[in-house]
């Protein structure tokens, strides 16, 4: 009897710290689930984002000009000029543009500007902010290539394209910024100084906005100059709209490039569709490892809240034995259990719940046009949480009043009882 | 951009600011400024082919059109400051520069940094006929010997 106490005790210990582990590890894997949903919702919104241009069909690669035969800046836009042509002439080729640089490649950024605008006051040091914009040089069919919207005016015409060119294009953001609702076309800008002696540029157009260097970043104001306008550029980015495969057309302007100068390589070849799905790489990664991780922690969690169930039907089978025998119904046995079981579902949810959005800081800065703490995404890793598990305490709790030993033999009461109830 | 390049246009800036001595607070300034290449030195770094300045003074503002030519071609730059202490932001080709300029008895002290925070000074003085400007440019601070001596000549055309 003494022993027999003993040893009750000892279970009911043991079973407390077990359940304890168990509700820890519920909120441990409610946390991670947590931010795998938070992941992946961010994961998909960054998919929806628009580009604000067309990636499909389009091809895009770098070229970097010798720097002891093209040290000239007359020489390198002769050379770039040849190679537009040279490539719109290509058998499928719909348009041939360039650009200073790329958007979503590493060859390089865009340029930096503080740009004065006709008729503002100049801008000091408090006040630069507003000024500081992204500049880049393109040619003509640039926006064609690559798909961007010309919302107002015009691209660039074919005798803007020289050195002297006074014509610049805007996106919509320098637009708004600048020109708030009035139309910036035939408004006059220069970069630096209004006072300086640089030219006034006529704003010819407004394109679209389009991201530069990731889904996830903020379109900054940017103003297009013809590329024949740059002092120097020794390497340039082509944008290839194309009628077919885009990547299928890397082997016929290496052959048209190299014909106008066999020194001259290209690099960084890519359709425009990878190049924007390669940006997204870092999150598509995060969201697996967070999915695998939360799912593995599910398992875990699982076989856990499983096996401390199944360890205390296993210890109480006879009580419910017991229990059967003086009257109570199998389903009363199955909710006890199951109710156990649940409360430390509940429990360990709820603490996860506090533990996801205690997490949550580490998070914001990873997690795109969702909060970290984003009530839909906790209310619905909660009840998935509860769900699961509440299913995992569902097996051992039918296994509590369909396994049970024959009450008879096990108490010595005169009551039969069926082995298995169904 | 490479520290070589983006020091390079800090001296251009430094250079663009410096042209001012005391004796010509007054409006004196205001001139065409010739480089001597004889007598000026980049320290390691090549001088430029050419070297002009257009300075506008008036007091406390001053505005300074620079030309120079190097083997990359012909640069241009304009800058803005003011000699009373106040921070001048500037900008040459993309690359942004915050200076303040004061006079320090007949000396003009211009600091100039730059977007990654490469710091430069410059101190100026002027021959007692007023027709030859040096400007000394210190890295960082003024310490030791100046690490670019420029000497600059008015002339009128």
């Amino acid at each position: 009897m003494k022993q027999g106490s003993h040893t009750t005790l000892h279970t009911a210990r043991s079973v407390r710290i077990r359940s304890a582990l168990v509700s820890a590890e519920i909120a441990l894997s409610m946390a991670l689930v947590t931010t795998a949903c938070l992941m992946a919702r961010s994961f998909l919104a960054l998919t929806a984002v628009d580009p604000g241009f067309r990636p499909d069909h389009v091809l895009t690669f770098s070229v970097n000009l010798p720097g002891a035969s093209y040290r000239d800046a007359d020489r390198q836009r002769q050379f770039y000029g040849r190679a537009i042509d040279a490539v719109a002439a290509l058998p499928g080729v719909q348009f041939a543009g360039l650009v200073s640089a790329l958007p979503f490649s590493a060859a390089g950024g865009a340029g930096r500007a503080l740009v004065s605008v006709e008729g503002e006051a100049p801008w000091g040091v408090e006040d630069a902010e507003r000024h500081r914009v992204e500049s880049l040089y393109a040619s003509g069919n640039y926006f064609n290539a690559l798909g961007i919207a010309v919302i107002d005016g015009r691209t660039f015409e074919p005798s803007e394209m020289t050195q002297q060119a006074r014509v610049v294009i805007i996106n919509q953001s320098m637009a708004r910024r600048f020109f708030g609702r009035s139309s910036p076309l035939s408004r006059r800008l220069k970069t630096g100084l209004a006072e300086s002696p640089s030219p006034w540029l006529t704003v010819v157009g407004v394109v679209r906005d389009s991201k530069r260097t990731a889904l996830d970043d903020q379109v900054s104001p940017t103003f297009f100059r013809p590329y024949q306008a740059s002092t120097g550029l020794r390497s340039a980015g082509f944008a290839i709209r194309s009628i077919t495969d885009p990547e299928s057309l890397t082997g016929a302007i290496r052959k048209a490039l190299a014909a106008l100068d066999r020194e001259v390589a290209i690099s960084d070849s890519q359709s425009m569709e990878r190049r924007v799905s390669g940006s997204m790489a870092s999150q598509r990664l995060r969201s697996i490892a967070s999915a695998l991780l939360a799912l593995l922690a599910v398992a875990i969690v699982l076989a856990g809240l499983y096996g401390l169930l199944s360890y205390i039907v296993s210890q109480r089978i006879t009580e419910f034995g017991l229990r059967i025998a003086l009257g109570a119904q199998p389903a009363d046995i199955f909710a006890m259990v199951l109710r156990q079981g649940l409360t430390l579902a509940f429990a360990g949810t709820v603490a996860g719940v506090a533990l996801s959005i205690a997490a949550s800081r580490f998070l914001g800065g990873l997690l795109f046009s969702i909060g970290a703490t984003d009530p839909l995404t906790l209310f619905g890793a909660a009840s998935g949480m509860f769900a699961i598990t509440a299913a995992a305490c569902a097996v051992p709790a039918s296994k509590a009043h369909t396994d049970r030993p024959d009450a008879r033999s096990q108490t010595g009461v005169g009551i039969t009882n069926r082995r298995r109830i169904t | 951009m490479n520290r070589m390049t983006l020091a390079a246009w800090l001296i251009f800036a430094v250079a663009s600011t410096s042209q001012l001595t005391a004796d010509e607070k007054n409006g004196g300034l205001s001139g065409r400024w010739v480089m001597d290449a004889e007598r000026s030195s980049y320290g390691r770094m090549p001088l430029p082919k050419s070297y002009v300045e257009v300075i506008d003074q008036k007091e406390p503002i001053i505005t300074i059109s620079t030309t120079s030519e190097d083997q990359r071609g012909e640069m241009k730059s304009f800058m803005k400051l003011t000699t009373d202490g106040r921070e001048s932001l500037n900008e040459i080709n993309g690359n942004e520069f915050r200076s303040t300029s004061h006079w320090d008895g007949p000396k003009l002290i211009t600091t100039v940094t730059g977007d990654r925070g490469m710091r430069m000074v410059e101190v100026r003085s002027i021959s007692a006929d007023g027709k030859t400007q040096t400007v000394e440019t210190y890295m960082g601070e003024i310490r030791g010997n100046p690490q670019m001596k420029r000497v600059m000549v008015k002339k009128d055309r």
